[in-house]
């Protein structure tokens, strides 16, 4: 919803060119993820949502990870890592951990997925976990 | 859906092929669109507006629930006053109702966020709203009642708000909040949860109601219209020209009533 309504405050300043017009908000969902609003139903309810609240049917509200309109096959979260190697994203530096503490915890679910992911990726895990 | 002669009923987006569409998903998943929650608890958004003042008394003497009311501190210019009717309403249905009226629940949340407001369209809130408005303060709804669940042991599983069959935005009607009934069980996993206006559901009897409907059924049961707050400006008293006070007179005037707010023209 936050997304939505800063797309609506940034097209303030757009004047009749409907190219600049942001009507699409992009999530990064992977297919693991187990939570029900992480799903793509759940995308698509949330596009209907937005489309009747704003009267514009030209919204669109969706992960290029797991919309088969835009992918032909889901990417994964090891996919997602091996694609930052290749092109040298210092992943490393991201956060996924769920605990208020600066280093990542290395034991919380997020953390478990994102070492899973690198395992499955091949690729060394430079995060530094306080376990 | 039947019109009143002196309120034009314009929400564009009351798409009947599409609510066909959406209610046949809920369908498909559960089999019921809406089921009165009879003796049950419920969370009521209120505002200390006319609709949802009005809305506690009709749903506690037809369904006899357990009304647990939210109020959501938005950051509204009319917020302090809002929440003053608010208070009132909440005192005085905790002696109508002692049984059914539990605590209130106040939060501050932004909706839309302050920084965010910035619009395009000069008549974006005359005609649209502030996007997903009401669609945001159904979601902090869901979450109260996670929360309620958590902390509380109380299960609900109906949340209520007070769109009424004269509100004109394309987030106040039953298009709506079937879209926003589905999204939540979408997003909840719980498909047994239901987003709904007892006033204009289609699965209620003699729905919907209109704003007149229910100046009518307050002063039948003498609730204190005066002390319900629908002006949406800054001031502490509601200066009569802002689209709700404007859509309230019509009421009044389409009830056949004096709206008991004494307005500042009048004054003049």
């Amino acid at each position: 919803m936050i997304g939505v309504q800063y797309a609506v405050s940034l097209n303030k300043n757009f004047r009749g060119n409907n190219r600049t017009k942001v009507t699409t908000v992009f999530c990064a969902q992977v297919p693991g993820d187990p939570f029900p609003h992480s799903s793509l139903t759940s995308l698509r309810t949330t596009t209907i949502d937005v489309c009747q609240n704003l009267e514009e049917w030209d919204w669109q509200i969706t992960s290029p990870n797991i919309d088969q309109y835009l992918s032909s096959k889901k990417i994964g979260k090891a996919e997602i890592v091996k694609w930052a190697y290749e092109h040298k994203i210092p992943i490393e530096k991201t956060r996924s951990c769920y605990s208020s503490k600066k280093a990542q915890c290395g034991n919380c679910l997020s953390c478990q997925r994102r070492k899973e992911a690198f395992q499955k990726a091949g690729v060394i895990d430079k995060t530094k976990y306080s376990i | 859906m039947k019109r009143h002669p002196l309120q034009i009923y314009n929400n564009r987006e009351e798409d009947p092929a599409l609510l066909k569409k959406i209610e046949e998903i809920l369908l498909y998943r559960r089999g019921y669109l809406f089921n009165p929650p009879f003796k049950e608890d419920v969370i009521l958004l209120a505002s200390g507006g006319l609709d949802s003042s009005v809305t506690i008394d009709l749903i506690i003497r037809e369904w006899n629930v357990r009304v647990h009311p939210l109020f959501i501190k938005r950051s509204a210019r009319a917020t302090p006053f809002e929440e003053k009717a608010f208070d009132y309403f909440i005192n005085f249905y905790q002696k109508r109702f002692p049984n059914n009226l539990k605590k209130p629940y106040k939060i501050e949340v932004e909706i839309p966020p302050v920084k965010l407001k910035q619009y395009k369209r000069t008549n974006q809130l005359s005609v649209l709203g502030h996007p997903m408005r009401n669609a945001a303060l159904q979601n902090v709804a869901a979450q109260y009642a996670a929360k309620l669940e958590a902390t509380k042991g109380i299960n609900i599983k109906t949340i209520l708000t007070s769109t009424v069959a004269d509100d004109s935005f394309p987030h106040s009607c039953l298009l709506a909040l079937r879209v926003e009934n589905l999204a939540i069980c979408i997003d909840t996993g719980n498909w047994k949860m239901q987003i709904t206006s007892p006033l204009i559901d289609n699965q209620l009897p003699d729905r919907p109601y209109f704003k007149k409907d229910l100046i009518l059924y307050a002063e039948k049961y003498k609730i204190p219209l005066e002390k319900t707050r629908s002006c949406i400006e800054g001031a502490p008293n509601p200066d009569g020209t802002c689209n709700e006070c404007l859509g309230r007179l019509r009421a009044f005037a389409s009830a056949g009533r004096q709206d008991p707010i004494i307005y500042p023209y009048q004054i003049k």
